[in-house]
């Protein structure tokens, strides 16, 4: 059979498998060795059952996945997540909306210790929207501002979406995280400008809260000092070249693991982090096993080369082609999980976008930037069922209502990122990363 | 609750402890590489040999949160087709995925035994320390095989739900995913 109709009848099968309730990594590798096997053989593809995933958990760059989601359990466990929502709102709490802004402020400083959108969603639902509610914000304001803020998550580094998007195309995970500083950066100011704009038009959409005294202020940033100890020595630790990525991630964990000793986590805490802990792993590994056998059968098939031919063939302008690309993943995002949704698709994206002259750094802070919208965009939106399933009372109808704005907004941020590429790739040249 | 009920919460309970030690193992690493990073920017002595211990160590820690994942029913599955469906549908799409994962894992733990075969014949050695791998691939081998009875238990489950309509007794928990 022609390699490439092969190529096309497994990507087809695969989308099925899954569409039948079949996990996706397992879809993943067994469509994968069975087209494997099409090719080249049984034997020689069953193999890649054993060689591909053994090559995955033994990954020392795979390895940080878990020490990031580590870190982020045990720092929420001490409750650092609450110290970084307190110094936000001593900062900004007296403004219109500033418990919302507030909300932002610690989705992206948590974020900045986590690593994962849902777990920064998860963890602000519990401590933002309960005060925000209490101080009579409209739940369509509280509720987007916790959704969408949450997929800072996934933006602020560490990214582990990033980490697995570095390790799949081989180009420098620091350089991605530095890539990923400024848009989220964008991405925070802008949202807190939407809510600006929002209790500008609804005044009582998001009552002032009262002014904090300066002395207040300081004795509160000093009381942040665990999440500012670990945000400088984990992001410093990596850009200033003093520790790799690994020995950062292991730093931050054991600072969080110690921090949460110290804040009395007691024997069931700390399973309870080992075990979230070890779920996400594992559910990431076993779609990265599968998305490695998989990949194999792509690249076997030379589909690569045919998306990269088709896509010459269609004589679109590059600005048609990444549109295209942006409303797929924005449906894969809003369907599928996010790992899952970069991983499938990347063995035939990434050829495309290197053959239309872009920079994979640059294309990798844009990809996690689409599949953030994907994350709050219907019918799924994983973010908006996070919240959900955290707040019984907030139905569905109300978050996707206090979404919408923070949903224009990502398409204004995401445009400056595409339009201004720079905006993403001159930290990490400034720092002589690429 | 049923004698199945009972036993599968405690298999859960025992499954989740194969997890919580394997990452208490990684909180170790993590330990450990701290203290050889920050040694290293100290210029301080290393622990020698320490990288062929933690790639061997990630290798354990990771492959023991697969047995709790599967029981647990923690893949990402998207179960649009399912909820459009419901009833009785529903329950043979799960076992449909369920056996398909059984087969993934089978196949899987066979070829790690090879492989772990294939490394002791060859009498591979790690990089620095040059202590033979093939006793940790046993160990990680042995508890790659656990998700083989486990998955076998999911699937005569979501069978035995599927042919008498009635919903999973396995105690599962959908993961968060990141």
């Amino acid at each position: 059979m022609d390699p490439l109709l092969l190529g096309a009848l497994g990507l087809g099968a695969m989308f099925i498998l899954i569409a039948l309730h079949v996990p996706i990594g397992v879809a993943m590798g067994i469509t994968g060795v069975t087209s494997v096997a099409f090719i080249i053989g049984w034997e020689p593809a069953l193999t890649l059952l054993g060689t591909e995933p053994s090559a995955a958990i033994e990954n020392e760059g795979l390895a940080v996945v878990a020490l990031f989601l580590l870190m982020g359990a045990f720092a929420t466990e001490a409750g650092v997540s609450a110290d970084m929502y307190r110094l936000a709102y001593a900062m900004i709490g007296h403004f219109r909306g500033g418990l919302a802004m507030a909300t932002i402020g610690g989705c992206a400083g948590f974020g900045a210790i986590c690593g994962s959108s849902i777990a920064t969603t998860a963890t602000m639902a519990k401590i933002a929207l309960p005060e925000m509610l209490q101080r009579n914000y409209l739940q369509t304001l509280a509720s987007g501002s916790i959704a969408a803020g949450g997929t800072l998550g996934m933006l602020v580094p560490p990214s582990v979406v990033m980490i697995v998007y570095g390790i799949l195309t081989e180009e420098s995970i620091i350089a991605l995280f530095a890539a990923a500083i400024f848009p989220g950066a964008i991405a925070t100011v802008l949202y807190c400008f939407t809510i600006a704009i929002y209790v500008r038009l609804k005044p009582d959409a998001g009552p002032a809260g009262e002014r904090i005294p300066w002395n207040e202020k300081i004795t509160v940033l000093v009381q942040s000092w665990r999440f500012l100890l670990i945000a400088i020595v984990v992001s410093g630790g990596i850009y200033t070249g003093i520790f790799t990525i690994t020995e950062a991630a292991s730093v931050g964990a054991s600072l969080a693991f110690f921090f949460a000793l110290f804040n009395g986590m007691k024997m069931s805490g700390f399973l309870e982090c080992l075990t979230s802990t070890a779920s996400n792993t594992g559910m990431i590994f076993v779609i990265i096993m599968g998305a490695s056998i998989f990949s194999y059968f792509i690249t076997l098939s030379g589909l690569p080369d045919a998306s990269v031919e088709f896509i010459k063939s269609l004589n679109a302008s590059n600005f048609i082609v990444l549109l295209m690309m942006m409303i797929m993943y924005l449906i894969l995002g809003s369907i599928f999980d996010t790992v899952a949704a970069m991983v499938i698709t990347l063995p035939f994206v990434y050829p495309v976008i290197i053959d239309m002259g872009y920079d994979p750094v640059w294309w990798g802070v844009v990809n996690v930037m689409i599949m953030e919208i994907g994350m709050i965009t219907p019918p799924i939106g994983i973010n908006v069922f996070v919240l959900n399933g955290m707040a019984k009372d907030l139905n569905l109808k109300t978050i996707y209502k206090g979404i919408f704005p923070f949903f224009l907004t990502d398409l204004v941020r995401l445009t400056i990122v595409l339009v201004f590429p720079v905006t993403a790739l001159w930290l990490p040249k400034a720092w002589g990363l690429m | 609750m049923d004698q199945f009920q009972l036993r599968s919460r405690r298999l859960s309970g025992y499954l989740r402890l194969v997890a919580c030690i394997g990452f208490t193992g990684l909180v170790l690493v993590a330990m450990l590489t701290m203290i050889d990073g920050v040694g290293r920017w100290l210029t301080l002595p290393r622990i020698p040999g320490f990288n062929d211990i933690a790639q061997i160590s990630y290798a354990i820690v990771i492959s023991s949160c697969f047995p709790s994942l599967l029981l647990r029913d923690q893949n990402v599955v998207i179960r649009f087709l399912g909820k459009g469906i419901k009833g009785r549908t529903n329950y043979w799409l799960e076992a449909f995925g369920n056996l398909l994962t059984l087969a993934f894992f089978g196949i899987l733990v066979w070829q790690f035994y090879l492989l772990t075969i294939d490394l002791q014949v060859s009498n591979r050695t790690s990089p620095t320390l040059e202590f033979p791998i093939a006793p940790w691939w046993w160990i990680i081998s042995i508890i790659m095989t656990i998700t083989v009875p486990v998955q076998v238990l999911v699937v005569f489950d979501s069978f035995y739900s599927a042919i008498f309509n009635l919903p999973t007794r396995l105690p599962k928990e959908e993961s968060e995913g990141v």
